[in-house]
């Protein structure tokens, strides 16, 4: 699920990144996922008012006053482009929060292959819908080979010891 | 002899790729997942803002709207980056402030190679750097995680994904 939500944040990226340029994509991809993690955090705050994060974040109205800035920041950059684009980065969000959790149960060498995997699959999708205003590629034989020895590979490396 | 240089060098952004997880999953541990995922973004927005900055410095310009394509708007925005990502680090080791460049050093660096060399190539290249350095991330059991020896057939298995990615984009 990971590497398939990042195939759509590389597709939106590479869109933005076309009409932008690369450093604007990827500026705008950054606010977005700094403004997911803030919505996650000061959800998460519990009664006490605190949050997971270090001091100076370790405080819910400090977090909620950054996520308003960062709106601000990313309705100002996202003023030429589709507006949805202002959530490319949220989908970073829950990757880079649940790497910290899975990577130490998984391994490096098997999460990455499932993300691969997720994100080769993904590809293969939005490649054939032309996603984005990407030119379309349909699905060939060889396309699908791929993906499917990158499943095979994952399977191989989940069950070795 | 440049186009291996090339290739090179997107093998190693895929290599940082690994490094950068890593270093995610054990800030995770001495933390928690959400704030070693804040300080890794924290530390490519300010690795962002470094780059477009100077870039408007050099006289490249911006693609940002007003008032984000002014100098002194970015360098104000990097500065509060920077200081807020080092007082976000202070209670884990000071290189964990450097999670989230290895994003940065990706995202421009494919920018810059994908004209060179193209996207198929750049982006088979990364992902071998990235699944070699895992294994190796793993063997050695980095940044205090738990080991995971090379064998045989795990080598195997990231050789097929490997090779079901770079026959995924290079196939017609």
């Amino acid at each position: 699920m990971l590497g398939l939500s990042a195939a759509v944040q590389l597709s939106m990226v590479g869109a933005m990144g076309q009409r932008l340029g690369a450093r604007e994509a990827t500026w705008v991809s950054i606010l977005g996922t700094l403004l997911g993690l803030a919505i996650v955090v000061v959800v998460q705050a519990g009664r006490d008012r605190h949050t997971s994060l270090p001091n100076p974040l370790d405080r819910r109205w400090v977090v909620a006053g950054l996520a308003v800035v960062l709106v601000a920041a990313l309705l100002i950059s996202a003023r030429d482009i589709p507006l949805y684009f202002a959530l490319t980065g949220t989908i970073a969000t829950v990757f880079l929060i649940l790497t910290g959790v899975l990577v130490p149960r998984l391994g490096l060498a098997l999460f990455f292959a499932a993300v691969t995997l997720g994100t080769v699959s993904g590809a293969l999708v939005m490649d054939d819908l032309g996603a984005f205003g990407a030119t379309p590629q349909s699905v060939s034989l060889g396309r699908a080979l791929g993906v499917g020895l990158v499943g095979v590979g994952t399977v191989i490396v989940r069950r070795a010891k | 002899m440049t186009e291996w240089a090339y290739l090179a060098l997107a093998f190693a952004l895929g290599t940082g790729t690994a490094v950068q997880l890593q270093m995610i999953a054990a800030m995770g541990q001495a933390l928690n997942p959400q704030s070693a995922a804040w300080i890794s973004a924290n530390g490519s927005y300010a690795g962002v803002a470094v780059a477009l900055g100077f870039a408007l410095i050099v006289g490249e310009g911006s693609g940002l709207p007003t008032p984000l394509d002014e100098t002194a708007v970015m360098a104000v925005a990097a500065i509060l980056g920077i200081v807020l990502l080092f007082r976000l680090a202070r209670s884990v080791p000071l290189y964990f402030a450097g999670t989230g460049l290895f994003a940065t050093a990706g995202l421009i660096g494919s920018a810059f190679l994908v004209p060179r060399i193209g996207v198929a190539v750049v982006f088979a290249a990364f992902t071998l750097g990235t699944l070699s350095a895992t294994l190796i991330v793993d063997h050695i059991g980095a940044f205090d995680s738990e080991r995971r020896r090379v064998t045989t057939e795990r080598v195997v298995g990231v050789g097929f994904v490997a090779a079901g990615t770079i026959l995924m984009r290079t196939a017609g």
